[in-house]
């Protein structure tokens, strides 16, 4: 009986513990119900919480700022600075200036500082107290007072120094323009005058430089030179004329003599045509041969065929004479070829027909003797003017002549010694091969070319010591 | 007139003077004595032409080179490239100033390069005295006594050419065209060397 007590006890106690929770567990998540309803559901047990969220999940950095450079607002306008300066907040203070009220006179930090987005900027506007002074400098003092003027309160106060700008011409003023002037008056600007001290310009005119220049002491001296008659470094003129007034320190131009000027001589071009070459350089002595047209030619080599300006024309000495001189290469076949002028050229031998009518001369098929002088060649061939107006015609017919001449001339030059070389038979005998092929060089295609190799340069003294040879001081009066 | 003073006036390379050294050459190489003939006459002018060209230079930039090896006039030079001031005068009593260079005449035919011609050009100065102005590291004034000129021009030990002349003593600025402003452009003064 007792043990069916205590078994229903222990039964009720246990269904008094499990069933709310058992109830507890039937209640729907708080989170299921509606939000509006949640809160009335909750208070009366109608629902129920849920397990509580642990985020285990790092947490996300926060989001770092935004830094970009700093705008320049200097100059601006404090409302332009503003739209600049977007993103950044601005912070103003003014200080006196004569720049426009407003403007941006300062910031800081300095344009291009980087700075966060949001920071602040410092910008120091002008609050236009100030004003610019007048340029004055370099007017007249009679032209001075007017932009002065225009500034009622200020009163120019001139003062005069001596100078050697132009009299009456402002120099400096004081405060300089754009110097900063308080809005109020205050005190009276004072603009220099400047009034320079006339001198008399001394005559020096037959003296030498240094002389010149000793007398010309409180001057500037200007140096120039011109031939004259005069001796070497004699002042021939000067300006300003002596007796003349000019400002102290102004500069006197000396025209001082280099010597006697060199004779300009006009010659009557001689005619050279048809002479030689070294006759024509004799007869051209007082000219200036500076270029030389060698041309295949019948003529003899050597021969001057044309000149350029042409003879009789009146030249000074000195001036440039062209000439046309003929290499001769046609000479031994000019006696049955017509003559002509050509351009040295390549004569293409093998691609030119020889008509039939033209045979090789025979003379040029023979090996010329080494030593035999040109051949007298008789050539009538018209007048040359220069520069050779040359037909085509004629320019064709002188290559067909190359062409029929150009074997014979093949085995004239390969066989032709120079006449007057002074040469060892032995050494002519012992060419090596490949200079052969210098015989067959067309004449119009040897070039030169020249340079200066350094060497060395030695200076010798007769005195005996270095004590002797040189004396050493320092001086202005030799530097002129 | 010539703009400034050219030692091309004493050593005028002639035609004739272009033969006799290629005739001496030509004894050398062989290549020079088969082409001898068509290197004489208009070619040897042509080839006088382009020595005459070469040797149109300065001939203080030679005397200079002398002079600089005169311990004042080197000790002058490099105190004046460390102290600004007044010109140092350096005066020279007589001495001969000897400059050797070589004139090289290249010859190009058909593409093809012969030996060259390599000359040899003796200046020989003779100077009473000369006046140095040095300042800012460089010989700026020169005032030159009494000189005598001796230019020979050599192939080998074969005198192809000499010419000697002199020279009165004169004051000279050679270094004028660095230092003269255009407003005060000087007259040309030809050098009677």
């Amino acid at each position: 009986m007792r043990a069916m007590q205590l078994l229903r006890l222990g039964v009720m106690l246990l269904l008094a513990g499990t069933v709310p929770v058992a109830a507890a567990q039937l209640r729907p998540l708080c989170s299921t119900v509606l939000e509006s309803e949640r809160e009335f559901v909750r208070r009366f047990g109608g629902c129920r919480d849920g397990a509580s969220i642990v985020d285990v999940a790092p947490k996300a950095e926060p989001a770092p700022a935004v830094v970009t450079p700093v705008p320049n607002v200097v100059g601006l306008s404090f409302d332009e600075a503003r739209d600049r300066m977007a993103g950044f907040k601005l912070q103003r203070s003014y200080r006196a200036s004569a720049e426009p009220g407003g403007t941006v006179l300062e910031q800081q930090p300095a344009p291009s500082a980087r700075l966060a987005v949001g920071s602040t900027v410092r910008v120091v506007l002008s609050d236009a107290t100030l004003r610019p002074a007048p340029r004055v400098s370099g007017a007249s003092v009679d032209e001075a007072p007017k932009p002065v003027a225009a500034l009622p309160d200020l009163q120019p106060q001139p003062a005069v120094v001596t100078n050697d700008t132009r009299a009456g011409r402002v120099i400096e003023q004081i405060p300089t323009a754009r110097a900063v002037l308080p809005e109020m008056p205050m005190q009276s600007a004072p603009v220099e005058r400047a009034r320079v001290e006339q001198l008399r310009v001394p005559r020096v005119t037959g003296m030498t430089v240094r002389s010149a220049q000793a007398r010309l002491g409180r001057f500037q001296v200007e140096r120039s030179e011109r031939s004259s008659t005069a001796s070497i470094g004699r002042v021939i003129e000067q300006f300003p004329k002596a007796s003349a007034r000019a400002p102290a320190g102004s500069a006197v131009r000396l025209v001082v003599s280099s010597g006697p000027a060199p004779v300009t001589e006009a010659f009557e071009l001689p005619n050279v045509v048809d002479r030689s070459y070294a006759d024509a350089s004799n007869a051209l002595a007082e000219f200036k041969v500076d270029r030389i047209e060698i041309v295949a030619s019948a003529a003899p080599s050597g021969q001057v065929l044309a000149q350029d300006p042409a003879p009789g024309t009146s030249v000074v000495a000195g001036s440039v004479v062209s000439l046309q001189v003929s290499d001769g290469s046609l000479a031994n076949a000019s006696v049955t070829a017509p003559a002509a002028v050509v351009e040295a050229a390549p004569a293409p031998a093998a691609a030119a027909p020889a008509p039939a009518s033209a045979a090789p001369a025979p003379a040029a098929a023979e090996p010329a003797p080494a030593a035999a002088a040109p051949a007298p060649v008789i050539v009538e061939r018209a007048p040359v003017t220069f520069p050779a107006s040359t037909a085509p015609a004629l320019i064709a017919s002188a290559l067909l002549v190359l062409a029929l001449v150009a074997m014979a001339m093949r085995r004239v030059l390969l066989n032709r010694r120079p006449p007057e070389i002074d040469v060892e038979p032995a050494a002519q005998t012992n060419l090596p091969p490949t200079a052969i092929d210098i015989i067959n060089v067309p004449i119009g295609e040897i070039s030169f070319s020249a340079r200066v190799d350094e060497g060395e340069t030695t200076i010798e003294f007769a005195a005996p010591s270095d004590a002797d040879e040189t004396t050493l001081e320092h001086s202005r009066e030799l530097h002129e | 007139m010539s703009n400034g003073i050219k030692l091309r006036a004493p050593i005028d390379v002639s035609s004739d003077d272009v033969e006799k050294a290629l005739l001496e050459l030509a004894k050398d190489e062989p290549a020079i004595a088969r082409a001898y003939d068509h290197l004489r006459g208009p070619a040897a002018k042509l080839a006088a032409d382009r020595l005459n060209e070469v040797l149109d230079i300065n001939p203080f930039d030679l005397l200079a080179g002398g002079w600089a090896k005169v311990p004042a006039v080197r000790n002058a030079v490099q105190l004046s490239v460390l102290m600004q001031g007044p010109p140092a005068i350096v005066r020279l009593d007589p001495h001969n100033i000897a400059s050797t260079s070589y004139p090289v005449l290249n010859i190009n035919a058909a593409q093809s390069a012969l030996p060259e011609l390599r000359l040899t050009l003796e200046l020989i100065v003779g100077l009473q005295s000369a006046t140095l102005a040095v300042q800012d590291g460089r010989i700026e004034l020169v005032a030159l006594g009494k000189a005598s000129v001796i230019a020979r021009l050599k192939y080998k030990d074969v005198l192809v050419k000499e010419h000697s002349t002199g020279v009165e003593g004169a004051l000279r600025d050679p270094f004028r065209h660095e230092r003269a402003a255009p407003d005060r452009q000087t007259a040309d003064v030809d050098f009677p060397i």
